[in-house]
């Protein structure tokens, strides 16, 4: 297993004009391909802004995340989610103008992938994710909440990256669904050889992880390894 | 991303039909404003060319128009002025046909003669009717030739024909201030070709004509020969611009050295005969263009409000559509999509609305309107430029926010 995401002492601290909140304090840490993480904790204890610094969406205040090495603040790090890291949400984010195989096309447009090509490789990550080619051409607001954190996943298969990061993946869904999704992400881990990280509160999405981390204010601790 | 806009507009019909018709709205609403403004504007230049400004050489207390001495310093200025068109000055003589003495005046000097620079001249009658011999025209008055027209009984009565020099004698009258009197002088004898008549085959009306028509440069030349200072008896002229009156006045100061004062009629001053004073009959143009100018100004004051209008219903019609694509606009940035090229897409997806709109609202206004294509393109590319500021602007802040935040707002 190769070690794909490396956390150094990284802090996040949030400024606004009145007041700075650490959100996040010295968390170190690595992401291996292959694995499940889950990252769980109560709510504003600072998982989704590990989340969204490890996608790239923000960088550290302090400390370093690296990539493969490489300083992501040094990155492009636009390129950096277009190839390599896909995030789902909890509210699945589909684009609501565009039909289901549409969306999952939609990562393979910006990378400049033929029409064809793209709507070959959709169908076959849809297929993937067990959606039944009748709701292909469905509008995403058409289709149930677990069908579309599927597409979401389709979606993120589509990017063709090695990181998927998922923000409570499963926290809008029904046991049934959620079992489904789990197993699809456990699925991606080990058989596609992804790096899975999961910010969850649900302890059955956490039991199904590889690698248990629990944030605590900020601070980061192995639960389980 | 091509794809991306062409489906958004396709999908969200009713928004871009709602852009598009507030778009087209705008553009026929400010082609009316403008049309409006051009319009005044029209009405003002036909006000200057259909209300002409007359102005009359006085003497300086304005009691009199003609029967005045206006000084050849003057009249040379005046033929020289920028500002004025359709100079009219005239000077009336006595005349008497062949040479004569002196102490045979009265039986003698019997004719009068009018001396005009134009046949319309105000000297003369309105309804004078002149003929002229072949290859002479009304033209001859404003040259120097040494012609001059006959009443067409007088050279029945004395044998005369088109092209005959004829001798006359010529008196000239000279107005004394001191004695508020008119004397009389001997200008000379001089010979002149007759190159035309003056009709006075209807005897009701023929009473009021001159008996002889003479250039009125010839005269002045005439006078410029034999040393004595010359004079015209009555001087008028419009303003060429009436709507550059400031240059006009401005030039009527310079006019003979000193200028000539601007009187109103009636008001005091010692009296004279000099014809050093102006009276411009400018107060109907002033009212009526005022009225106009009024208007016109108020209109344009709103020039600057339209602009920032058009700009803040830009703004939040984008800022209201945007607001509700927040998440999109996430989408894309967590999908890898760089700020500048998300911002890009909402954008062009607005341009080609906006642009759509436009290309409506001139058509529109091209139906309705009696503004001309080039105005129209003007305005709409003014309202377009106005809008898609606004929408700018709306995007940028839209681009300011966190991605994962906007995802996360629910």
């Amino acid at each position: 297993m190769s070690r794909i995401i490396e956390a150094e002492k990284v802090s996040y601290i949030y400024q606004t004009k009145y007041q700075k909140t650490k959100a996040l304090s010295e968390v170190s840490c690595s992401f291996e391909r292959g694995k499940v993480y889950a990252i769980t904790g109560k709510s504003g204890s600072g998982k989704s802004t590990f989340l969204s610094l490890l996608a790239g969406l923000d960088v550290p205040t302090e400390g370093t995340l690296y990539v493969d090495g490489e300083d992501m603040k040094e990155m492009d790090r636009d390129a950096y989610r277009m190839n390599r890291a896909s995030v789902i949400y909890q509210a699945f984010h589909l684009f609501p103008l565009l039909t289901v195989q549409e969306n999952v096309m939609f990562p393979m447009e910006l990378q400049h992938v033929p029409q064809k090509e793209a709507e070959a490789r959709a169908k076959e990550h849809l297929a993937k994710v067990g959606l039944p080619d009748t709701l292909y051409k469905k509008m995403p607001n058409m289709i149930s909440g677990g069908e579309q954190q599927r597409v979401a996943i389709a979606r993120a298969m589509a990017a063709g990256g090695e990181i998927l990061l998922a923000d409570e993946p499963t926290g809008n869904l029904d046991s049934q669904n959620e079992r489904v999704i789990v197993d699809l992400l456990c699925k991606l881990a080990h058989e596609e050889n992804y790096a899975v990280i999961i910010v969850t509160h649900n302890e059955a999405v956490a039991a199904a992880a590889d690698v248990v981390y629990g944030m605590w204010d900020g601070t980061l601790t192995v639960v389980r390894e | 991303m091509y794809h991306y806009i062409t489906k958004s507009i396709r999908r969200l019909k009713s928004r871009s039909i709602l852009v598009i018709l507030v778009n087209c709205v705008l553009a026929v609403l400010l082609n009316l404003y403008f049309g409006l403004i051009d319009s005044y504007r029209t009405q003002l230049t036909d006000l200057a060319a259909n209300t002409p400004i007359r102005c009359t050489i006085t003497n300086p207390d304005g009691t009199r128009e003609v029967g005045i001495a206006v000084k050849s310093d003057i009249l040379r200025d005046l033929q020289a002025a920028q500002q004025i068109k359709e100079l009219d000055c005239s000077t009336q003589l006595k005349a008497g046909f062949g040479e004569f003495e002196i102490a045979r005046w009265e039986e003698n000097l019997n004719l009068d003669v009018s001396v005009v620079n134009r046949i319309d001249s105000s000297a003369l009658p309105d309804h004078i009717r002149v003929n002229y011999q072949e290859g002479w025209d009304e033209s001859l008055f404003a040259g120097s030739e040494k012609v001059c027209l006959l009443k067409k009984s007088d050279m029945e009565e004395q044998g005369f024909s088109y092209g005959d020099e004829i001798p006359f004698t010529v008196y000239h009258y000279v107005y004394i201030d001191e004695r508020r009197d008119v004397d009389i002088l001997e200008l000379g004898y001089m010979n002149l070709k007759v190159v035309g008549q003056i009709d006075d085959s209807d005897s009701v009306e023929s009473h009021e004509y001159p008996d002889m028509l003479v250039p009125f440069q010839t005269i002045w030349d005439a006078f410029d020969e034999r040393g004595v200072d010359f004079t015209a008896e009555a001087v008028s002229f419009y303003v060429r611009d009436p709507l550059a009156l400031n240059a006009f006045k401005a030039e009527m100061e310079q006019i003979g050295g000193n200028g000539l004062l601007e009187v109103y009629k009636g008001e005091g001053a010692r009296f004279s005969y000099k014809g050093s004073a102006l009276y411009v009959q400018d107060g109907i143009f002033i009212t009526m263009a005022g009225r106009l100018k009024t208007a016109l100004r108020i209109l344009t004051a709103f020039l600057i409000p339209m602009g920032i209008l058009v700009f803040i219903i830009g703004y939040v019609i984008s800022h209201l559509l945007v607001n509700g694509r927040v998440k999109e606009f996430a989408l894309f940035r967590s999908l890898g999509v760089k700020q500048s090229g998300a911002v890009w897409v909402f954008w062009s997806e607005q341009l080609v609305l906006v642009l759509a709109g436009n290309v409506l609202g001139c058509l529109t206004a091209l139906l309705i309107g009696q503004v001309g294509l080039q105005d129209i393109l003007t305005v709409c590319g003014a309202a377009f430029g106005g809008y898609m500021l606004g929408t700018t602007v709306a995007l940028l802040w839209l681009a300011g926010n966190r991605p994962l935040e906007l995802l996360a707002s629910e």
